[in-house]
């Protein structure tokens, strides 16, 4: 097919330039690698386009997708028919989900990737283990703390894996909602801890500490204490001359030649126009669902049901983080305020509960953290009114009077909760959107029981008057996280990738977002996604464009 | 057949609404100022709706005659101007008690439309400084609340870090060899999806 351009072919696609492909972007351009990153977002500049504006942020999709343009459908099982629903949507332009983020970074643990060592199979999930290990990722981890500023504390996380290094900047101070978690926690003998965030608390590679606005989390930060890599890993792969960005570029199609090797992709340029770019290498990076999607809808004789799926497995097993809580509300007349304007949206977690207890009557277990209800103009809880002057009266007497405590649900992977393409419903461009069917496990079911009910006797502890528990019905996609739709894995017939994240069946392509984790971890993603994406990024530029080939060992 | 022509290009909403604003007539005006009291009541220190001109703000949001409504609020002009026609004059008229029971049967028969009617005028009404200022003065836990980040934030009402609750924890590590195989609770092990 003749498309209206066809640039000079490159070593690179980076496809999604978001937290991972803005991590492979940075390592393959400072490697020397010729890269082109594509997103289909555009490129927005902190300084001009982002602000605290809560109409604008929260409710006028500002840095969301465009439902009408970029629709996604549910289904709760695969006897039911799938509607359109904006089910865990990221923000769609360069620097993705690290654009509206809150930035909190905990590591994932050592338990994170044997979960199938550890328990075996659990009857009607599809548990595995990792083909690296804690071990494997912690220099990783290291390096994008470094590199991105991140503020913490050493030690404070009792239950803390190695580190080989502190962090670089201080932790955040405690907001008035986190001070009452903290002793909270002191009183019933958990322990709490500054949660690690990116945000740099004193100067750091030239950007400025954070101001304790608040105005972070679902907003774009409009300085540049909030790390992310619109402002850090992309300026940094630009500034290399090794590295073009094609922002409003849509990549429909990865190409593959006679040989059954990824050739390049087709995009739709901002004009409209198709266009061919040829590389020796397609990494892509757009989350769990639009991987996926992508890889299922690049079709060829070689592949037909979609590019590097002879195992069958691109789509299944994804798992997701229904964000759960508990909301107190505490007594004006007794408490001080907790001024949840303030400071950073969360303040404070916990791991005393993430590891297998078996008197919880479930397996694993989940990072809990104490957080704002919401931004003043958007407070929210359960059960408040919404208008006149019960909702008057509801939101002077719980205006800074209200927090939560919440907790990232460990999601159970599942083969049939899957992404595939829609039968009916097309995207603007009329290709097919991605179709999410999720029925949780009882273990999700039972431990997000557990936990809530947890968060509010930490809640009560903490002197809230009333809680409110909010458990999980289903999944809603009240999440960015995305993850296993490409497992990696040893085993070809089961797994998508191997543990470099490339394609058992396509050698030359890589995929090193969330979709390659076999688990989902019971802990904020990103972190790990991105150390992932720079071990798997240094491992093409220093192993595979090199023409060699290394697998590692586990024990 | 594929529009190749659509890009994200005027895939987003203006910022700041529509200018110019919508116009209403002057009985418009006054049902939507009625309407807005009665969602927002005043008193207790804090103005009523209709005395900060949530009006203006409202205007700018509703989408124009001939586009499609399709960003928060959702609201087309047209429809929106109909809607406040059948409410009527005589609603600006009632007394507070029958407004609010309007105001609930269309909450009951009308819940989207009810919905974005009160979600934009919460946003009006909060939008405006001499609300910000009632807040400041009357709600203590509001005292400190600004208009907008100020270059230090909000440091002065930040709490200061225990040091004795840092002091007290050490970070610990186990290999991963070293993790303890945990029996699957027996009635997951015989639970389906």
């Amino acid at each position: 097919m003749p498309y209206t351009r066809k640039p000079d072919p490159v070593d690179a696609i980076v496809v999604g330039l978001g937290a991972t492909g803005g991590t492979a972007a940075k390592v393959l351009s400072e490697a020397g690698m010729k890269v082109v990153g594509f997103d289909r977002g555009p490129w927005l500049r902190a300084q001009d386009h982002y602000s605290g504006d809560e109409l604008k942020f929260i409710n006028r999709n500002y840095l969301w997708p465009d439902p009408k343009l970029f629709p996604r459908t549910l289904r709760h099982d695969e006897d039911s028919v799938a509607e359109v629903f904006p089910f865990s949507p990221t923000p769609q332009l360069v620097g993705g989900g690290t654009n509206h983020w809150a930035g909190w970074v905990p590591r994932p643990r050592e338990s994170d990737f044997i979960q199938r060592s550890l328990h075996g199979d659990l009857d009607g999930a599809n548990l595995a283990d990792w083909p690296i290990r804690y071990e494997h990722l912690e220099p990783y981890l290291t390096k994008v703390e470094w590199e991105f500023g991140v503020s913490g504390i050493a030690g404070a996380d009792k239950y803390e894996p190695f580190r080989s290094k502190g962090y670089p900047s201080q932790p955040l101070r405690p907001t008035r909602f986190g001070k009452r978690f903290y002793d909270a926690c002191n009183k019933l003998g958990i322990n709490g801890f500054p949660i690690p965030h990116a945000m740099v608390t004193n100067r750091h590679k030239g950007r400025d500490p954070f101001n304790t606005t608040s105005f972070w989390n679902q907003y774009g930060d409009p300085s540049t204490a909030r790390s992310n890599t619109l402002t850090t890993f992309i300026p940094e792969a630009v500034a290399t001359g090794n590295f073009e960005l094609r922002p409003e570029s849509f990549v429909r199609e990865i190409k593959v030649g006679k040989d059954g090797r990824a050739t390049g992709v087709v995009y739709i340029d901002p004009d409209g126009n198709e266009v061919q770019q040829d590389a020796e290498v397609v990494i892509l990076s757009l989350g769990a669902i639009e991987s996926a999607r992508l890889m299922l809808m690049s079709k060829s004789p070689q592949f037909p049901d979609g590019l590097g799926n002879s195992s069958g497995q691109v789509g299944k097993n994804a798992t997701f983080h229904e964000y759960l809580f508990a909301v107190g509300l505490f007594d004006q007349e007794i408490d001080d305020p907790l001024y949840g304007w303030t400071g950073n949206y969360i303040s404070g977690g916990s791991f005393e509960f993430y590891e297998t207890d078996e008197s919880r009557g479930h397996i694993g277990g989940s990072l809990i953290s104490a957080s704002q209800t919401c931004h003043p103009i958007n407070m929210v809880f359960p059960g408040r009114p919404t208008w006149g002057e019960g909702m008057k009266d509801a939101d002077r007497n719980y205006f800074s009077f209200a927090m939560k405590i919440g907790l990232i649900l460990h999601d159970m992977p599942v083969e049939s909760n899957r992404v595939d393409l829609d039968p009916t419903v097309k995207d603007a461009w009329g290709l097919p959107v991605a179709r999410i069917t999720h029925k949780p496990h009882p273990n999700d079911v039972a431990m997000g029981k557990w936990q809530v009910d947890k968060n509010a006797e930490i809640l009560q502890a903490a002197g809230a008057r009333k809680t409110i528990p909010v458990y999980l019905q289903r999944m809603t996609g009240n999440t960015c996280h995305q993850h296993g739709t490409a497992r990696m894995g040893t085993d070809p017939a089961k797994t998508v990738l191997n543990e470099w994240c490339q394609s058992h069946d396509v050698d030359n392509l890589f995929v090193v977002d969330g979709a390659c984790f076999p688990t989902s971890t019971g802990v904020n993603p990103t972190l790990a996604m991105m150390a992932n994406a720079w071990r798997c990024s240094e491992y093409i530029a220093e192993v595979y464009a090199k023409g060699r080939e290394e697998h590692l060992k586990v024990g | 057949m594929v529009d190749l022509k659509v890009s994200f290009a005027g895939s987003k909403p203006p910022l700041g609404g529509w200018l110019p604003a919508v116009s209403l007539t002057d009985r418009q005006a006054a049902i939507l100022n009625a309407a807005a009291d009665e969602l927002i009541p005043g008193g207790d220190g804090f103005p009523a709706p209709s005395e900060v001109d949530v009006l203006s703000f409202v205007t700018r949001y509703v989408t124009p005659s001939g586009q499609e409504p399709k960003w928060f609020p959702f609201l087309g002009e047209d429809d929106f101007k109909a809607r406040l026609d059948k409410l009527g004059e005589g609603f600006v008229r009632a007394s507070s008690t029958q407004r609010v029971a309007v105001l609930g049967g269309l909450e009951r028969d009308e819940p989207e439309f009810f919905g974005h009617l009160r979600d934009v005028v919460y946003y009006a009404y909060y939008s405006r400084p001499e609300v910000v200022h009632a807040m400041n003065r009357v709600l203590r836990a509001a005292r400190d609340y600004r208009t907008s980040p100020l270059p230090y934030g909000y440091s002065d009402v930040m709490a200061d870090w225990d040091d004795e609750l840092l002091g007290r924890v050490r970070g610990s590590y186990q290999r991963t060899a070293d993790v303890r195989r945990v029996d699957v609770p027996a009635h997951l092990g015989k639970a389906g999806v």
